[in-house]
């Protein structure tokens, strides 16, 4: 669909919103500019209704400040309209974000009262606007004012509107009943003309709420219907706050705003007119106007000259604080613990083999049966010299018969075959002592050899227990880190709760260190019982009455730990004290910052464990391949001499 | 003084918004077992995550599950979607449909008491029964129960059937015509579920609110 807008051709890019009748798109290259389009054919009155919108602006551009207005109309290639460009808000809440508080704590951690109370009085400034061009918004509900960027509120929905065109009116024909004043209750929206009057009731609500932490006026009785509250006007929010301690009392706001309500919600305001905008406008400007800091907690807004601020009263009677305290809950922390990056880590360190078992050395195959040869050929005597052996015979022969003619006295034969007999047979020695030498020195080697080999595998085991130590203390290490990463969210919190515990000025800390709770003129639910609890518990003055500390001995109940704590409240406003303001988000940003070094610090030596680990393993597992090859060759060499040097043996040959 | 602070005053503290009850009442008998159980875990978990993307229905319906198998257990008291955790369903036993019935009013009763002891206002209540079979305990007095909140409009109750559920004791027992579930379309059912309660948490505590008809072609239910 090609879609024009009367001045240029617009390109619609992504969907940011739908409702009912249609789809808000963003549009190509007009960062400001949002298009609705109808997901029907608008009829001939919607058509006329929007050119007249058109119009209007023109003439009144104020319009379309802080309202969704349309600007232009789009049409497409044949000419039919299809909807409209209206101005795009950057970052849009609706308003139920900002007045329900637990969201509001989320969503605006930084809004005060003072902030709602800002926002209502822009809200009754766009609809003093509307109503003096004689525009009715109609359908008041709290999707239809969104938030920008900036905080501020936006009507939208625009072109369901009740605009007048001379004695043409242009109808809304849409409402919802929790807006909708009693006169309207139960009354066909479709044919019926809204009166600014109506309107009125419906801002009405829309500021209560604002103001009122997000509460309808009407609670909707027995029967849970606020349609049926409003049409009978039971405007029972002010007794219901009497009942509920913790609802802010319709007194905490001045006097010109609770009668404006009261004539808002009651039967007096359907038939004389209720409050009108520019009414609001001035009772809410000047109401912010006189919010100030209260002087216990900084997130509470408390009017010029209350005696008491309401904020504190409502959180002593309920454990809820409807502002984000300053500093810690206004502080959004990207801190977190990292148990992804930690768990990572753990995974790579379990995954990584440790260095192998010393156990884990094979010895070569057959090595038994080598080993048994080696050995068989050193036990066994050295292959005989058949040559030197027949010298020797030869030798001892001659002396022998030497000797022999040595008896019969045959002088120079004796002499002449003893002496030479001997030097034959030792010739025949030496010669065979010579022979067998490399022999000797052959089992020699083998010997050294097979020791070798027996002893390969104690070599292995020695290099494999050093490893094994080492990963020992890496495994070591490793689980000391993990703790301490593990350990960094209790760090964390010992970090702030230190600086919050030293936001307290230290004179006023001394003044209150000099009242003993022993003399002092306690609230009278504090009984000599729980005066003895508190001293036993070495709650001695009053520096020491916190109810963090307060909380949980017993036989203090809440009113009493209450009471105890508005008592020291009371004491510090005496001394003219007052709490140092609430550490500042830089503060906290530190504390995060430093313990995200921390943790990065602790992942590297992690990580280095994990290296040191995979690095000492691969060593390892090198060494071990290396030393069994090492091993084979050994064997495979001293099995190639043995059974040499065991042929040689067979064949008797040296 | 006369002041206290009722039950559940933090939560309505923290969000005051109107409130958008609606018990889903499960059966959990035997008969349910292996992937019907499944399908339906999974429709839960859809329904959570379907009403979790509305700004403004996360803050409104409450969820309380009430499962019958066997005898009948609160699987989880009414909560806002926000803080709405699926339980873990298992079947076993029989079918006490008739006290699931009376548990879920009771239960309904109490909310809406600690509603009006929190000033907070509230929408009629849904009651959305699932079964597969026949009741096997006394169910002819909750007959009388549904009518009773049905002709004050303290709640609507809605049957679903699943499979051999016996139609004739729900037409019985729901004022609403009984729907049969299509299939296994569970999660056809809880997406028509959340829109329905969708529409609903926009609307005003006094409106009537058109539903979707889910027995349409495309739809999770015949009649």
């Amino acid at each position: 669909m090609q879609l024009h807008d009367g001045e240029r051709r617009i390109e619609l890019a992504a969907e940011i919103g739908r409702g009912g009748e249609g789809f808000v798109h963003a549009v190509a290259g007009e960062p400001t500019l949002a298009a609705k389009i109808y997901t029907e054919m608008p009829g001939q009155e919607r058509v006329d209704k929007l050119s007249w919108m058109v119009q209007l602006l023109r003439r009144a551009p104020e319009l379309a400040e802080q309202c969704a207005w349309p600007q232009r109309i789009l049409r497409d290639q044949e000419g039919r309209v299809r909807g409209f460009v209206m101005t795009r808000l950057a970052s849009q809440h609706p308003v139920h974000e900002l007045y329900n508080p637990e969201q509001r704590k989320q969503t605006f951690p930084k809004a005060s009262w003072r902030t709602l109370v800002e926002v209502a009085a822009q809200c009754a400034r766009i609809f003093a606007g509307l109503h003096t061009h004689g525009v009715v918004v109609g359908d008041v509900n709290e999707r239809n004012l969104l938030l920008d960027g900036l905080g501020r509120p936006w009507l939208v929905d625009a072109d369901s509107f009740q605009i007048r065109q001379g004695e043409r009116v242009y109808l809304t024909g849409v409402g919802v009943a929790d807006y909708t004043p009693p006169e309207l209750q139960g009354v066909r929206f479709s044919q019926v003309v809204r009166t600014p009057n109506h309107d009125r009731f419906g801002l009405a609500v829309l500021l209560f709420k604002l103001v009122f932490m997000g509460r309808h006026p009407f609670s909707g009785g027995l029967a849970g219907d606020l349609g049926a509250a409003i049409a009978a006007s039971e405007f029972d929010y002010p007794q219901v706050a009497q009942r509920l301690p913790h609802l802010l009392p319709m007194t905490a706001a001045p006097g010109a705003i609770q009668q404006s309500f009261l004539l808002a919600f009651g039967a007096e305001g359907a038939e004389e007119g209720r409050p009108s905008p520019q009414q609001w406008l001035q009772h809410l400007l000047s109401f912010a106007e006189e919010l100030e800091t209260c002087p216990v907690e900084d997130a509470h807004a408390v009017p010029k000259g209350a005696s008491r601020c309401p904020w504190c009263q409502i959180e002593a009677s309920l454990h809820y604080a409807y502002f984000a305290r300053a500093g810690r809950d206004q502080y959004v922390s990207t801190w977190a613990p990292r148990t992804d990056v930690l768990e990572e880590l753990c995974r790579a360190m379990a995954t990584t083999a440790a260095p192998p078992d010393p156990t884990v050395y094979e010895q070569p195959l057959g090595q038994e049966q080598v080993l048994a040869l080696a050995q068989r050929v050193i036990r066994h005597d050295p292959p005989a010299h058949v040559p030197s052996y027949y010298v020797r015979v030869l030798g001892g022969l001659m002396a022998l018969s030497g000797t022999a003619f040595l008896a019969q006295d045959s002088g120079w034969s004796a002499k002449a075959l003893l002496g030479p007999g001997i030097g034959v047979w030792v010739a025949g020695v030496l010669w065979q002592r010579g022979r067998l030498k490399p022999w000797q020195n052959a089992v020699q080697d083998l010997q050294t050899r097979l020791e070798t080999v027996v002893h390969h595998g104690d070599l292995w085991r020695a290099e494999a227990y050093q490893h094994r130590a080492r990963d020992r203390q890496i495994a070591e290490a490793f689980s000391l880190l993990t703790d301490r990463h593990l350990g960094m969210v209790a760090r964390r919190q010992q970090e702030i709760d230190k600086l919050e515990r030293d936001a307290i000025d230290p004179a006023l800390q001394q003044a209150l260190e000099q009242v003993p709770l022993l003399q002092a003129d306690l609230p009278p639910a504090v009984t000599q019982d729980r005066k003895k609890t508190l001293l036993l518990r070495q709650i001695q003055t009053a520096a020491d009455v916190e109810r963090d500390r307060l909380v949980g001995l017993p036989g203090l109940t809440l009113p009493v730990i209450e009471a105890l704590v508005q008592w020291r409240q009371a004491l510090e406003v005496r001394f003219g004290g007052r709490r140092r303001p609430r550490p500042k988000v830089d503060q906290y940003v530190a504390i995060d910052v430093n313990c995200g070094v921390l943790q990065e610090g602790l992942e590297q030596q992690m990580a280095e464990l994990v290296r040191e680990r995979q690095a000492s393993t691969a060593y390892a597992e090198q060494m071990l391949d290396h030393l069994y090859q090492r091993g084979v060759d050994n064997l495979a060499e001293l099995q190639q001499r043995s059974e040499k040097m065991w042929l040689q043996l067979r064949h008797g040959t040296a | 003084m006369s002041q206290s602070t009722p039950f559940g005053a933090v939560e309505f503290a923290a969000n005051p918004e109107p409130r958008c009850p609606c018990v889903l009442v499960l059966d959990c008998s035997a008969s349910m077992a292996g992937q019907r159980l499944q399908e339906l875990q999974k429709g839960l978990a859809q329904f959570r995550e379907e009403l979790l993307g509305d700004p403004l229905a996360r803050k409104r319906v409450e969820v309380a599950v009430v499962t019958f198998g066997g005898s009948v257990k609160l699987a989880c008291d009414f909560t806002t979607i926000e803080h709405f955790e699926p339980p873990r369903l298992q079947a076993e036993g029989l079918t006490p449909m008739g006290s699931a019935i009376a548990t879920s009013l009771e239960l309904l009763t109490a909310r809406k008491q600690v509603y009006r002891g929190n000033g907070v206002s509230y929408y009629r209540p849904w009651v959305f029964m699932l079964t597969d079979g026949e009741p096997n305990d006394d169910w002819h007095a909750a007959i009388h129960l549904v009518r009773d909140v049905e002709n004050s409009k303290q709640a609507a109750v809605f049957a679903v059937g699943v499979g051999e559920a016996n139609f004739e004791v729900l037409r019985q027992i729901a004022v609403r015509q009984p729907l049969q579930l299509r299939g296994l379309m569970f999660r056809e059912m809880f997406q028509w579920l959340s829109n329905s309660l969708k529409s609903v948490s926009h609307s005003a505590t006094s409106e009537e609110v058109p539903l979707a008809n889910p027995s349409g072609p495309e739809g999770w239910a015949k009649v």
